[in-house]
């Protein structure tokens, strides 16, 4: 019998204990992984949306929203950013948010010249010819159960379904009309007054750090522009939350996981102090005694790790293109963060267990 | 034949020096001799036992086996595996493991591979008769069929020595007759030095030379 197999049998002599510990951090591994994936998933694919169909975005500061404030970008606004160096075209949109079976969509304006702006193409169907023609977006597709010839009712009137676009992540939730039809949709005349999303186009070789800085110099940064999701408020604080709390559950699993394997090592120790001083007096050193409880150690942290991998794959796998739809980002740097993890649980939970048991003497532990 | 056991006014004591367990012991022991030490409980034959064995170190005098001073020996762990097999009144096998992997445990301390681990515990269980035993869980062993895999296990890394510490006091009278002649035929045909603690006269009449110990010293 290898050594090897002789440490991989041993953590399982108190099988409830050691199935108990390594559920737990397996749990906690999941947990982990889960979170840090959806941040990164979840900023990769907004990252690769949020310029839309443009080099970056404008819109309203929101961080400056007060109740007797409400930021106004008008026409005039989008000639300033024209008139930059190095803008090639600046092309306004509107939005509103009709109620559709009791949730809030986002319906934009938009031509058969303005779509490629949006960042989306039509897939199937046609372009609306009539104010009471619409776009949906293949993620409305799925939530409205709805496709080509079926009718939606926004703000009290039917609309016909005569496109379906995709190719945007941020884009294909949303509801696409004629502009003359976007009037009648609005809850707030704020609204329609308001021009909600620039979507800016520069020139070959132009610098877009320097642009931008231009564009966010206007109206005393009232505006600003976009052209990743770190420049976002809403986005950096949701996905930074979730990566706040998978930093929080690593540290806990190094506290809470790193207990639990001290605990059933050290149970482990306790219960065959004899055991110990018989491989004493048959030569063992003390090394090869410290050695084995380590391997023991680590063979349950490394366990819980690798089926917490496995169980973290398949969910992420089902779950992101399920629920969340987004790209799912498979990064290297947040397993072995969790492979780090546990490592750290397994020389923590061993160190004084193997201590002790290279303390034991044969002789007492022999008559034990 | 040269001495492989010199014990020189070996004293032990416990209690701070109230006790004492061994009192000013001199024994020599003779390569390839078949010794027991016979004595009372609480004599202190287990005690020279584990001296000798390098498992406990006197306060007083001087121990020197197999050409190795116990008192000045740093890694007494490689001398124990690689001179001295012990043997236990109660076997002391590991009850997770097989029969097989209970006598491979001393090796692990040797480095040998796993391919001539096997060849030799399998040699050796099929010496003791248990040839059809080796995957089998120690716990499904009857009491004789555990000592012998403790005397293979004492055997395996090819000792000098073989210390028994009364290895038929939990035995039937059965069993015990097996495990002393067997103990008596590898005395004689692996040439080892075998020494034998008991209280038992019959057991100690086996030996070719019996040490009597009372109270800590020699009565021989």
């Amino acid at each position: 019998m290898s050594y090897l197999k002789l440490i991989l049998k041993n953590p399982f002599r108190k099988k409830f204990k050691s199935i108990l510990t390594i559920s737990i951090i397996t749990f906690i591994i999941v947990s982990i992984i889960f979170l840090s994936s959806l941040s990164a998933s979840g900023m990769y694919t907004i990252d690769k949306s949020i310029t839309t169909g443009g080099d970056f975005v404008v819109r309203a500061n929101y961080t400056l929203f007060t109740e007797n404030e409400f930021i106004f970008i008008n026409e005039s606004i989008v000639q300033e950013i024209e008139s930059i160096d190095g803008v090639e075209k600046a092309t306004p949109f509107k939005e509103t948010y009709p109620e559709v079976g009791g949730e809030f969509y986002v319906a934009m304006d938009v031509t058969p010249y303005t779509l490629d702006d949006t960042g989306t193409k039509l897939i199937e169907g046609k372009f609306p010819s009539k104010n009471n023609e619409i776009l949906i977006g293949k993620d409305v597709v799925k939530f409205l159960n709805k496709g080509i010839g079926d009718s939606i009712i926004l703000k009290n009137k039917t609309y016909i379904v005569t496109g379906i676009f995709a190719g945007n992540f941020l884009m294909d939730a949303n509801i696409f009309m004629l502009p003359e039809a976007l009037n009648e949709t609005s809850n707030y005349k704020e609204d329609l007054e308001s021009i909600k999303l620039i979507v800016v186009h520069i020139s070959n070789g132009s610098n877009i750090e320097n642009i931008k800085n231009s564009v966010n110099n206007l109206h005393k940064g009232k505006i600003v522009a976009i052209s990743n999701v770190n420049e976002t408020g809403e986005y950096k604080v949701i996905y930074g939350l979730m990566e706040t709390t998978a930093n929080y559950l690593s540290f806990s699993a190094i506290i809470f996981g790193g207990l639990l394997v001290f605990y059933v090592m050290l149970s482990s120790i306790n219960s065959r102090v004899r055991e110990l001083g018989v491989l004493k007096a048959v030569g063992w050193s003390n090394k090869q005694i410290i050695s084995m409880i380590v391997g023991e150690s680590m063979v349950m942290s490394f366990m819980a790790w690798v089926i917490g991998v496995i169980i973290s794959v398949l969910l992420i796998g089902y779950m992101f293109s399920t629920y969340f739809y987004f790209d799912v980002i498979w990064d290297i740097w947040i397993f072995l963060r969790t492979l780090a993890i546990v490592i750290i649980i397994g020389i923590i939970g061993c160190l004084y267990p193997a201590y002790k048991s290279s303390k034991i003497s044969p002789i007492e532990a022999l008559r034990y | 034949m040269s001495d492989i056991i010199t014990m020189n006014g070996v004293t032990k004591t416990y209690e701070n020096g109230n006790i004492k367990a061994v009192n000013g012991v001199d024994i020599t022991i003779k390569e390839g001799d078949f010794v027991s030490i016979i004595g009372p409980s609480g004599s202190g034959k287990s005690t020279l036992l584990n001296m000798i064995g390098a498992l406990d170190k006197p306060d007083y005098g001087h121990i020197k086996v197999a050409n190795q001073d116990l008192l000045e020996g740093q890694n007494l762990h490689k001398f124990r595996a690689q001179k001295i097999g012990f043997i236990f009144q109660l076997h002391n096998l590991i009850p997770t493991l097989t029969v097989r992997e209970n006598v491979e445990i001393p090796m692990y301390s040797q480095k040998i591979n796993s391919k001539n681990m096997t060849k030799r515990s399998l040699e050796l269980l099929d010496y003791m008769g248990l040839k059809n035993r080796t995957d089998n869980n120690i716990t499904k062993l009857s009491g004789g069929e555990r000592q012998r895999v403790a005397i293979a296990r004492a055997l395996i890394n090819k000792p000098s020595i073989i210390l028994a510490d009364e290895p038929t006091g939990s035995l039937d009278s059965e069993n015990s007759d097996k495990v002393l002649n067997l103990l008596k035929k590898l005395h004689k045909e692996q040439d080892v030095t075998l020494i034998i603690v008991t209280h038992d006269n019959e057991v100690a009449n086996m030996a070719e030379r019996i040490i009597k110990v009372k109270d800590g010293k020699i009565e021989e």
